[in-house]
């Protein structure tokens, strides 16, 4: 076994406006990882509070980080109080109950963002867990709510590759543009670059406002995508010669995270 | 320090109804210590030790009584690690022979017994990772698959916590006490713990003088029984 401060993870961090296709592309990535790299330990992480990537990875959640944050403010209401080395023990203890292993891709839900009251001590040491947590993997997939700040608050400090999705609508590329410019800020990422999905036709490409980024893939509007996500299948239900498989790919060729498979 | 003194002689009263298997600690000095970060996947796990919900208790009693702890022990009820085939219920009872004078009193004495007590989260032998909730009480490990291979035994680890506890210098011996036997009685047990743990929370309940209705509080009995070994210790 080797020790976590051994290893380099790699961190994929999908974001962009809602309803663009991050969690299928998310779902693609874990599926095209898993698939190159057999040996590789590979984290799914679904931070959308909708828990979509659960579904369209085939897995069953009970059991997220919310729930857990549940149940500390809950004893800390009911006036237990702990030290730190026990909340950190507890949150490790709870975070395994959450994580669902399945061959060598593993999953966690974040789950719904804390409601009122301010909960940064808690909300501190669930992300101290999900980092240490996460070290212990090759990769890690990300499937972000529409900002990286809220990813960078409830999830990890840094990614490594941060990949925007749009829509080719304005506002999509607005949304991607705003979230790398606070990324930029916050230096929270080694790459990034554009996924524009869902394209009604590839040749409006060329007339699209990408801002200089880094186009990773093109992907056409993927009829066969939607009657997957209709039918409640997952993403290894779809064909390999899928457009949402196929455009992940390429993106994921792209920044050198797979060869030719 | 009498406080605990119960919880020794009740422990000891099952003891002698089970065959105790005995490691010389000093046997036991190299196993790698992994990072406290260190994850055993499913894939990689052989068996869990107070795995789903099965028993996994764990607990701690000190004494300044030399005849409950004569000198560094690890002992084991069941079969040891590497005997073991699937999930088993598990227990690990701490018992420490302490230097009562430097054990400090009120608000310090706490302080110490729970450091002591946290020895546990620094405790990362390679292959075997404690999964500890101290809000539900519960102290399960996952054991690899390869460290079972290596030949992991509880010597191994009682090792790891015998060498931590007594990086306090309070800690003079450690009776280290694994238990894995299914036909254990872990319910009496676990009452031996539930009030050893109540003892410590009780400490801490009396001194920090909490204003209640103390003929409504669920410690008294605990509060009281402490408050009357204090002063017999004094």
């Amino acid at each position: 076994m080797m020790n976590t401060a051994d290893k380099k993870t790699t961190v994929l961090a999908f974001t962009g406006k809602g309803g663009v296709g991050k969690t299928s592309l998310s779902a693609a990535a874990v599926r095209l990882l898993s698939e190159a790299y057999p040996g590789k330990k590979i984290l799914a992480i679904d931070a959308d509070p909708a828990v979509g990537l659960a579904t369209a990875l085939g897995v069953d959640v009970d059991f997220t980080v919310d729930d857990i944050r549940k149940s500390f403010v809950k004893t800390a209401e009911s006036g237990n109080t702990s030290a730190a080395v026990e909340l950190l023990g507890e949150a490790k203890y709870q975070m395994f109950d959450a994580l669902k292993e399945t061959g060598n891709v593993s999953f966690l839900a974040i789950g719904r963002p804390e409601g009122a009251g301010c909960y940064c001590k808690v909300n501190a040491y669930l992300k101290e867990i999900i980092s240490m947590i996460a070290g212990n993997f090759d990769y890690v997939v990300i499937d972000g709510e529409a900002g990286i700040e809220q990813v960078n608050r409830r999830v990890m400090e840094k990614v490594t590759h941060l990949i925007l999705v749009s829509d080719a609508s304005k506002k999509g590329l607005q949304v991607t543009r705003t979230i790398l410019t606070v990324a930029g800020e916050m230096v929270m990422f080694d790459k990034a670059g554009l996924i524009i999905n869902r394209l009604p036709d590839i040749s409006v490409a060329d007339r699209l406002d990408t801002a200089g980024l880094e186009i990773l893939a093109l992907i056409p509007d993927d009829p066969g995508l939607a009657m997957n996500d209709i039918a409640g299948d997952s993403i290894y239900s779809l064909p390999g010669s899928s457009a949402v498989i196929q455009g992940a790919k390429h993106a994921l060729k792209k920044l050198n995270l797979i060869g030719d498979v | 320090m009498k406080l605990y003194d119960e919880c020794f002689e009740g422990v000891g009263e099952i003891l002698s109804q089970y065959s105790v298997k005995s490691f010389e600690a000093q046997k036991y000095s190299h196993w790698e210590s992994n990072d406290k970060n260190q994850i055993i996947f499913q894939s990689d796990t052989a068996y869990e030790l107070g795995g789903g919900t099965l028993p996994a208790l764990s607990s701690i009693a000190l004494t300044d009584r030399e005849d409950f702890v004569t000198r560094d022990e690890i002992l084991l009820i069941g079969k040891d690690l590497g005997e073991i085939k699937g999930d088993s219920p598990f227990a690990r009872i701490a018992l420490l022979n302490v230097n009562e004078d430097e054990m400090g009193t009120g608000e310090k004495l706490y302080q110490t017994i729970r450091k002591i007590e946290y020895a546990r989260y620094h405790i990362h032998p390679e292959g075997y990772m404690m999964r500890i909730s101290a809000f539900t009480h519960r102290e399960a490990a996952r054991v690899g698959k390869d460290a079972v291979k290596k030949g992991l035994s509880f010597g191994h680890i009682g090792r790891f916590f015998i060498d931590e506890y007594k990086k306090n210098p309070q800690v003079k011996a450690v009776k280290l006490l694994f238990v894995t036997d299914p036909g254990f009685p872990y319910d009496k047990l676990e009452a031996i713990m539930k009030k050893s743990e109540s003892i410590t929370t009780a400490l801490d309940h009396i001194m920090k003088d909490i204003r209640m209705d103390c003929q409504t509080c669920s410690l008294k009995t605990v509060c009281d029984e402490v408050e009357a070994l204090c002063e017999k210790d004094k």
